[in-house]
């Protein structure tokens, strides 16, 4: 059955339809192209003209037109709208016509590399002029690394190699950084919250070396759609960018449909499972033929709906249908890439590894099982159903969190509404000492040089007292240490002296990963269960002292929630305002000390946050300087007790956490909250929202500043939510008392105003 | 009540335990007693430079630190790029360091040591006719190859080769006259650096030098390019590198189970430094220095690097004799290493008497006799081949290679097909009642990449195959046999 038809059917179904949520149609669009430019190297425009394309879509020649005029450019076109050629062409174009230009490419992962590269070999095998792309990672061969260095035309790496092996070392790469003509930043949109922020400080290098040579690259950056590209764009290359958004690539058809599986137990908010919903739409959509991808939350969700599509679907169990995520052999995936390509394989169920630009060509219906934490990344999901031409479905199934209810309960929010914005904040005191170190490491600061802040010689100066750096005679600051200083800084984690995660399942212990010492105390606790891109491990063991945990791959159906004894003390308190309602309630945002000592922890049931059991955590205070926003009801006889306070706080600061992670697109997991019936600050009730990363990024600030659409959407979670008294999926864990969703209702309106409030009839 | 930038950084980097200004401020080395000092001096070591007056008053910036070097012996000379602060020590070639005279150098074989030195890759034709026509290039003749070295050695503030590493002190040692003179470079500022560079390289890298060096070409060297490119200065050119850390490594190893520096002085140049400083607290020596401009904490530093470089010449003169066959070799180990670049040579007789000598040591092992075996084996010497490997197959029961030559022997050369056979069911049976080496003895090894290492080192000197080699080589001796008993059917 055509997918057209299997629409039409559910469409006429109404059991189907009662859990419709949304289901919106884009018309298709044709292609919309402009000619090859004049300018473009006659090598290139056959090579192009070879692969059969004569013309540029309107987005493409409108971004080369950009980078021709020394713009530099983001473009934020739709997946599979050919955003590659919009830098491929340029950096071809300029090789072929200066031998020694040079590009480097930069992305986020060492397999989106790898698949660039072939792409790119591919267009270059059509050119005369010989270009040499390598990648260069920590896979590169040490005795492939010297003629990389010298010959490379395009050298294709990532940001921390870039910033541990590249830039350290530039002296190697002088012929790269003499002749850098062009610096591309594919899927820029990843570098956000504390990696974007260290990934703009190792661009802020980058450009520091490149003026040392004398290059001036432009920048070419891509990214899915964001609210903000030219801020994240600006932000990250400390420059101003040109966005290219308008897509001029043709599009079929396009379904978009939200799925609320139906309510199982009203009081409890309890649904049918979503992967359930997923196994049954799948494979009537696989066994009419329409070739389908799944995105699933973890590894174990992968193996499971691949197992149950492999035995509904016919031929399911002969290749047809495969799962596809993050711990098979590299081999074995470009091998289902393959067979998807070919059209082999119909089905293929994945975590979000297959999210990213790698190419499987187009499917006709994507099923996205669970929100994946941020509009554009559930965008991109979707995009991987069709592509260019014909029908195309993309169904986003809403499991039971709050977070996906309030999804559900506001499809306009992924429909129409702009997608969230990535933040970073480069200029987070101890991600920018980081790298001022580093920096200074590469080449020495002249006294009034400025790295990405005014304050950078006070900064140096600091540096100076603490002997890491000398300033020399000439007044220039270098470095004085005998150790590297980007060996201690990890890009990909928080703060410095983390806890390194080691897993214990083999015999060969591997390190999968670390987390910042605070984090670690709720996180990384004895039993605690860890979640590691998907795969769930438990802690046996954790050495503070060593900076070490040990866990072991475990196969359970719960996550831990640890509680902490906190104590908060305001430092700063830097801005203030009253709320709506200028006698209810006060907003802060300032800085504040964090001691931590947790106490006990939760075992919830996924999906559902039921609790099934609790232990006890034996383990010091921690401390975290960090950036807060906290908030302080002046009113104490908006509530009745005590323990309706105690009640409704906690419900705030919870419900709070998932609101603010939405508009701040961040994981929950980056903002921590914590409540006081009597704040010693303020002497009030008070909830305070904080950043998990010393120094802050950002986070607390802007809650601050947007306080009430936060609380907007905190409180239509609350009251869209379909239990009675509040339930874990709203106002999160607790003791059944009374009303705590009325409570917390209560206490989260007082900061919206009355009008603007929509809750789910 | 806003907190100043640098009390918030200062609150931060302590919530995140790191170190503070106050805690790191004493991490590098204190200044030495006078008593570290006096010990200093060691008895087959030349004097260097000459001591400071310790009652001296203390300089208190960079303004004073002129007098204060200058009492090391460094003096401030300026050749047109800048001031540079240069100390020169020189001794008769007379003098006796470790167990023989700097005269060695002029009187050894250095046309056969040479042969060890590599052109620079760096050297390009087009560049090397510019810069030859800009330096004098230095073209001994053949007596006097020794004009040509220049014994090349760096401290610096680390040990990796990034951009921030630094060389803070550079040693030339060559021959003057009749002298031997190290030349010592003391960057008493970064901000001297670009002049101390194109000095050195004025004074002591013209075309035509070779530079002798201890692990310099992966490290001194390099990091000297590195240290050329920041300052956008070419480098010299026309160059040759003879690193000795190679043929040490070739020669004894096995002998001195380590071959660093320090090793090779003691076991071979009887060299013994007494309260010399452990190279890892020179950084901090210099950092303090920078600091404070105090120069005394520097003297074993520049004490510790002019005896490295002299005992580069001594080393240089040692392995010099070794190559020429002038000083007697007592290991297996040394005579198969000299087998091994006679071989490379072409010269195959000399190679030939080094592996029988190799054979009748004590320590005679598996690999002088392969190594001998396929040298016979390449000149088509086959009897005298066949004994080496019989020798073998008795002394070392383990081994299965002489077994496989013996039956490639018998079957293609003395066409002795039921000999071949006997000799392929030998191997066979060898191959699979070997036990895998050493694994018992492995202790101390914590990844599969030294365990890997190890068993091969293991292997090589034991001349067993290494289990993951087994099932190729059981295939092809399978084969063998099989086409053996094909071949015994039809005839």
């Amino acid at each position: 059955m055509e997918l057209t038809l299997l629409l039409d059917e559910w469409r006429r179904n109404e059991a189907f339809m009662r859990n419709v949520a949304a289901w919106q149609v884009e018309p298709a669009r044709p292609a919309r192209t402009r000619p090859l430019p004049e300018w473009l190297h006659e090598e290139v425009r056959s090579a192009l003209i070879g692969r059969g394309m004569s013309s540029l879509y309107l987005h493409q020649a409108e971004a080369v037109e950009q980078i021709r005029r020394g713009r530099n450019v983001m473009v934020t076109t739709p997946t599979a709208s050919g955003k590659t050629l919009c830098y491929n062409l340029p950096v071809l174009d300029s090789v072929c016509k200066q031998p020694q230009s040079r590009a480097l490419y930069i992305f986020p992962t060492k397999a989106l590399a790898q698949d660039q590269v072939a792409e790119l070999t591919d267009l270059i095998g059509r050119l005369t002029t010989t270009v040499h792309s390598f990648t260069y990672d920590g896979d590169t061969p040490i005795h492939a690394r010297a003629k990389i260095r010298e010959a490379g035309h395009i050298v294709v790496t990532n940001p921390d190699m870039l910033h541990s092996a590249i830039l350290p070392h530039h002296t190697k790469w002088l012929r790269l950084f003499e002749n850098l003509r062009y610096i591309v930043i594919d899927e820029a949109h990843t570098y956000r919250g504390v990696f974007g922020s260290h990934v703009a400080n190792v661009i802020r290098r980058l450009r520091r070396v490149c003026a040392f040579y004398g290059s001036q690259p432009q920048f070419i950056l891509s990214s899915a759609t964001l609210a903000n590209p030219e801020e994240l764009g600006a932000k990250l290359i400390g420059d101003e960018v040109v966005l290219v958004e308008e897509s001029g690539a043709p599009q079929g058809e396009r379904h978009l449909v939200i799925y609320n599986p139906p309510l199982v137990n009203p009081k409890l908010g309890l649904r049918r499972s979503a992967l359930g919903e997923a196994r049954r739409i799948g494979t009537r959509l696989l066994n009419e033929g329409i070739s389908t991808i799944a995105f699933v939350k973890s590894r174990n969700q992968v193996e499971l709906l691949a197992t149950y599509w492999k035995r509904g679907v016919r031929g399911g169990e002969d290749g047809l249908v495969m799962g596809y995520r993050g711990g098979y052999l590299p081999s074995e995936r470009r091998q289902i890439e393959r067979g998807l390509r070919e059209g082999r394989i119909r089905g293929v169920v994945s975590t979000n590894a297959l999210e990213l630009g790698v190419d499987i060509g187009s499917l006709e219906a994507a099923i996205s099982v669970g929100y994946p934490g941020t509009i554009a990344s559930l965008r991109q999901q979707a995009g991987r159903a069709g592509r260019r031409s014909g029908l195309s479905l993309s169904l986003f199934i809403a499991n039971a969190s709050a977070l996906d209810q309030y999804v559900a309960a506001h499809p306009q929010q992924i429909l129409s509404s702009s997608p969230e914005a990535a933040r970073i904040y480069p200029d987070n005191l101890l991600v920018l000492v980081d790298h001022l170190k580093c920096a200074a490491f590469e080449l020495p600061f002249q006294p009034d040089e400025r790295f990405g802040v005014e304050t950078t010689k006070e900064l140096l100066d600091y540096l100076a007292a603490a002997r890491v750096v000398h300033q020399g005679r000439d007044g220039r600051y270098y470095w004085m240490a005998d150790s590297l200083p980007s060996h201690s800084v990890s890009l990909r984690s928080a703060a410095q002296d983390n806890v390194v995660i080691v897993d214990t399942t083999s015999a060969r212990h591997v390190v999968i990963g670390e987390m910042d010492r605070f984090s670690a105390l709720t996180m990384l606790h004895e039993e605690a269960i860890y979640m590691h891109q998907s795969q769930v491990y438990q802690v046996e063991k954790l050495d503070l002292e060593n900076g070490k945990a040990y866990v072991r791959a475990v196969s359970v159906d719960y996550y831990t929630d640890a509680e902490l004894a906190v104590r908060l003390q305001v430092l700063d308190e830097m801005e203030t305002r009253p709320v709506a309602e200028a006698s209810a309630a006060q907003h802060y945002f300032g800085e504040v000390m964090v001691n931590a000592v947790p106490t006990l922890f939760k075992k919830m049931k996924f999906d559902t946050n039921e609790n099934l059991g609790w232990g006890k955590i034996y383990l010091p205070e921690a401390e975290l300087h960090t950036t807060g926003y906290w908030c302080s009801w002046q009113d104490r006889n908006l509530l009745a007790s005590r323990s309706q306070w105690e009640s409704a706080l906690k419900g705030v600061a919870h419900v709070l956490r998932q609101a603010a992670s939405l508009h701040c697109m961040c994981m929950p997991s980056d903002l921590h909250a914590a409540a006081h019936i009597k704040d010693p600050h303020t002497g009030l009730p008070t909830v305070y929202l904080y950043d998990a990363y010393p120094g802050g990024v950002g986070l607390a600030e802007r809650v601050h500043r947007i306080a009430e659409e936060v609380y907007r959407t905190a409180l239509e979670m609350v009251l869209g939510c379909p239990c009675t008294d509040g339930c874990p999926s709203c106002i999160g864990p607790g003791e059944e008392d009374g009303d705590a969703k009325g409570w917390v209702s209560t206490l989260l309106a007082t900061c919206v105003e009355e009008s603007r409030v929509s809750a789910r009839g | 009540m806003g907190r100043s930038l640098l009390e918030r950084l200062a609150a931060l980097e302590h919530s995140v335990r790191r170190q503070g200004p106050d805690a790191s401020a004493s991490a590098s080395a204190g200044a030495p007693t006078a008593e570290a000092m006096e010990a200093g001096q060691r008895p087959h070591e030349i004097q260097v430079g000459w001591r400071g007056d310790e009652a001296g008053d203390r300089p208190d910036a960079f303004a004073s630190s002129r007098p204060s070097l200058e009492r090391l012996g460094f003096r401030l000379e300026d050749d047109g790029f800048g001031p540079v602060w240069h100390r020169e020590l020189r001794y008769d070639v007379l003098a006796w360091y470790g167990t023989g005279p700097f005269l060695d150098l002029l009187e050894c074989d250095l046309e056969t040591l040479l042969r060890l030195a590599v052109a620079d890759e760096a050297t390009g034709e087009a560049e090397s006719v510019a810069s030859s026509t800009a330096l004098p290039g230095i073209q001994p003749s053949a007596p006097q190859l020794w004009a040509a070295l220049r014994f090349y050695d760096t401290e610096t503030t680390g040990l990796g080769s990034g951009a921030g590493t630094f060389p803070f002190l550079h040693a030339v040692g060559q021959v003057e006259g009749d002298e031997w003179v190290v030349h010592q470079y003391l960057l008493a500022d970064y901000t001297e650096e670009a002049a101390l560079l194109q000095t050195l390289a004025c004074r002591h890298f013209q075309p035509g030098a070779v530079i002798v060096t201890y692990n310099g070409r992966s490290f001194d060297w390099p990091l000297l390019e590195s240290r050329f490119t920041l300052y956008r200065l070419s480098m010299p050119r026309r160059l040759r590198q003879l690193d000795l850390v190679h043929p040490c490594r070739r020669l004894w190893r096995r002998r001195l189970g380590r071959t660093n520096l320090t090793s090779v002085e003691e076991g071979i140049l009887g060299v013994h430094r007494t309260a010399d400083l452990p190279g890892k607290e020179a950084p901090g020596r210099y950092f303090q220095f920078l600091a404070d401009a105090d120069p005394l904490p520097l003297v074993p530093v520049c004490d510790h690097n002019a005896a490295d470089v002299s005992s580069l010449a001594r080393l240089a003169a040692v392995v010099s004799d070794v190559l020429a066959g002038r000083r007697p070799v007592e290991t297996g180990g040394e005579y198969t290493a000299l087998a091994r670049w006679y071989g490379e040579w072409g010269e195959y007789d000399l190679a030939e008497r080094c592996l029988v000598a190799a054979a009748e040591c004590p320590d005679s092992d598996w690999q002088a006799r392969w190594l001998r075996g396929l040298l016979l084996k390449r000149q088509q010497r086959w009897p005298e081949a066949g004994a080496v490997w019989r020798e073998m197959t008795e002394r070392f029961l383990w081994t299965v290679a002489p077994l496989v030559e013996l039956a490639k022997l018998a079957e293609h050369r003395e066409k002795d097909l039921a000999a071949a056979a006997a000799w392929t069911r030998q191997a066979l049976q060898r191959l699979d009642s070997q036990e895998p080496v050493g694994r018992t003895e492995a202790g101390g090894i914590r990844t599969e990449a030294e365990l890997r290492a190890w068993q091969n080192a293991q292997l090589s000197v034991a001349g067993a195959v290494p289990e993951h080699q087994r099932d190729r080589v059981r295939a092809q001796l399978l084969h063998r046999m099989r086409r053996l008993n094909h071949k015994l059917g039809q005839a």
